[in-house]
């Protein structure tokens, strides 16, 4: 049986671990403790719920290494490409259904691990609030004129959108759509919500 | 710096190291099958999990489901089922599934124990005597990743009681065909329960094996129709399933250009005019498709496409001049050209009930409204004006608007801070909004 090399699996990329890990799953340990941290914050700053923020990234990291024989390998970067593109999808499908899929661990056999409840109040790393204020006033501040005038009325003042559309002298039917490509502006622009592949707790 | 998460980041690594010890040992035996297959390599380890989960989940959910079910009713048929390859310790592993009034001895109270309970998604219904709710039962300590078996309440006219079935995994979507018949789906496993002749089986013929089912549409009984993705990745393709009253059948969908893509929901007013919508191979863009009774084709929407339109989830088709999809917006078709339609709220998703042309319902993307269309405006109703109190964060799954006249929505009651959630049925009997089950019992983190 092969010897599983550390030393060996620390001088390999990302990619090169991925694809080494079809026949050497061991490689994969190694992949999952450069993603772990990352992909653990990137779900808690997203859910703020502890265990749901655990259990989506047991059932990424599950899905990942039961499908590690899918990836292919387009190039630098493509590993925690392909990671987060799994976790993007388990993190909709859980605002959509409120539950984390368990049937990737479950085949691999993977408990689920309870953590405590105030695990992310303890993580005070994950949810910097001051940080989040000063990324959303510059992102505002990124958007041209009419799109942010629609975020600031609809979203900001709370205003309706039939109010936000004649203070602002567009339709509503325009002013839903400046709200909705100026959300999707700022969504994208936020460093706070961009892929965490790097960042650790 | 995160003591909690340490623990658990560390204790997932050690079972992620297992599992590679095992595949690795599997994949060194060259005539193993699970050499290919590394993630299948311990199923009955897998199914001693499931099979932990879901005993304590039975008996004492027999006792809690008598907690809201009237005295007297006749039990719903009682089945064992057995559990595919369950043959762990030599011998098969039977679960019964609980059935109301079984394991709540005379004298035990039937206040509900706080630690199990069941989640609801969706809900059909058929006339005001007739409707089911589905979703998945909730296992011992309520966590996120336990939603575990499917269960299944259905509405008589006087109550709501839980109905044996196979269990096929957490369950999505529902369509009733009449009193007697019903369909059920587990979207992510593409499972598919049928309810006949009193009692709900399994049906896999024809059924593609790892396809996705997303949503259900019955014209008629033997025209029924379920939507999804073909099996591989998400967005792979999508998938139309046919029952033609006796077996399922994938449409051809092979000419549709680009490829890829899956589909969220249908609806159909006849067996010549069916329609599904989704999102395209990228999940940015709305997909269209329309079924003629031979074949499906796409349906292109020029202005929509230059508004950026979004993937779609819902689509509500009472006539073949009157559809409506809806996604980030609202759109209706009027047999000649599209139209965006004021919505109330910022994102809609599906499915969408049809009890008339001028009486439409579905859901908010965020579940906290239901929005209905009257005929003349579509308007979004939330929690607080179904008679919850401010301080109970709702989340409405599903809404099914009963024939005839009336409404059922179905989701989670959330306490303060989020701490407890527990099931929530509300009904609009014509003049106002009640809550009919707000079950006694929570769960989740005390």
């Amino acid at each position: 049986m092969r010897s599983f090399d550390a030393e060996r699996a620390a001088t390999l990329t990302d990619e090169e671990l991925m694809v080494a890990s079809v026949a050497q799953p061991e490689l994969f340990v190694t992949f999952y403790d450069r993603h772990a941290r990352g992909l653990l914050a990137f779900f808690a700053r997203r859910t703020y719920d502890g265990q749901a923020a655990a259990d989506l990234t047991a059932e990424t990291f599950a899905q990942a290494f039961a499908g590690r024989a899918g990836f292919k390998n387009p190039g630098p970067g493509s590993a925690a490409g392909w990671l987060y593109t799994i976790a993007r999808r388990q993190l909709n499908r859980f605002i959509k259904r409120q539950s984390v899929e368990s049937r990737w661990r479950s085949s691999l056999g993977i408990a689920l691990h309870p953590v405590p409840s105030d695990a992310i109040e303890r993580a005070e790393e994950l949810i910097d609030s001051a940080e989040v204020r000063r990324q959303v006033a510059g992102a505002l501040g990124r958007l041209n004129m009419d799109l942010r005038q629609a975020v600031v009325e609809r979203v900001v003042n709370g205003r309706s959108y039939a109010e936000a559309a004649r203070l602002t002298g567009c339709s509503e039917q325009l002013l839903r759509k400046r709200v909705s490509r100026g959300l999707k502006i700022l969504a994208d622009d936020l460093e706070i919500l961009r892929e965490d592949h790097d960042r650790g707790l | 710096m995160t003591a909690g998460f340490d623990d658990f980041l560390s204790e997932l690594r050690s079972q992620l190291a297992h599992s590679a010890e095992v595949a690795s040992r599997e994949s060194a035996r060259p005539a193993s099958r699970a050499a290919h297959r590394p993630w299948q390599v311990r199923p009955r380890i897998a199914l001693a999990f499931a099979v932990g989960l879901l005993a304590p989940a039975v008996v004492v959910g027999a006792i809690l489901i008598s907690s809201f079910t009237t005295p007297g009713l006749e039990p719903s048929p009682q089945t064992n089922e057995l559990l595919p390859g369950a043959e762990a310790g030599g011998s098969p592993a039977y679960v019964q599934p609980f059935v109301p009034g079984v394991g709540a001895s005379p004298g035990t109270p039937t206040s509900a124990p706080a630690d199990v309970s069941y989640s609801l998604q969706a809900v059909a219904a058929r006339n005001s005597t007739s409707a089911w709710a589905v979703g998945s039962r909730v296992a011992a300590d309520g966590r996120s990743g336990a939603h575990t078996g499917s269960f299944i309440l259905q509405w008589n006219g006087a109550t709501w009681r839980e109905t044996a079935s196979p269990d096929i995994g957490p369950l999505s979507a529902v369509a009733a065909v009449s009193n007697g018949e019903a369909w059920a789906l587990n979207a992510d496993a593409g499972a598919i329960l049928h309810y006949s002749g009193g009692q709900w089986a399994a049906v896999t013929k024809g059924v593609p094996s790892g396809c996705v089912l997303n949503g259900l549409t019955v014209v008629a009984g033997n025209d029924v129709w379920a939507v999804g993705s073909q099996p591989g990745e998400p967005l792979s393709g999508p998938l139309a399933l046919h029952w033609n009253g006796s077996s399922w059948q994938a449409a051809d969908l092979s000419a549709l250009a680009p490829a890829g893509g899956s589909l969220a929901a249908a609806s159909g007013s006849s067996a010549t005019d069916v329609w599904a919508v989704g999102a395209d191979a990228a999940g940015a863009r709305g997909l269209v498709l329309h079924y003629d009774g031979a074949t499906w084709a796409p349906v292109t929407n020029a202005d929509a496409e230059a508004a950026d339109w979004s993937a779609l989830h819902a689509v509500a088709a009472p006539s073949p001049t009157d559809v409506w999809t809806g996604g980030d917006a609202l759109q209706h078709w009027d047999g000649v050209q599209w139209s965006d339609s004021p919505s109330p709220v910022a994102g809609l998703s599906g499915p969408m009930s049809v009890a008339s042309p001028s009486d439409i319902w579905l859901t908010s993307d965020d579940r906290k409204s239901v929005v209905h269309w009257d005929g003349e405006t579509w308007r979004a109703i939330n929690a607080t004006e179904m008679g919850l109190s401010a301080d109970q964060d709702a989340s409405l799954q599903a809404v099914a608007a009963v024939p005839g006249g009336g409404v059922w929505t179905v989701g989670t009651i959330y306490d303060v801070g989020g701490l407890t959630q527990r099931p929530l049925i509300a009904r609009f009997d014509g003049s106002g909004w009640r809550v009919v089950v707000d079950a006694a019992q929570a769960y989740g983190e005390e």
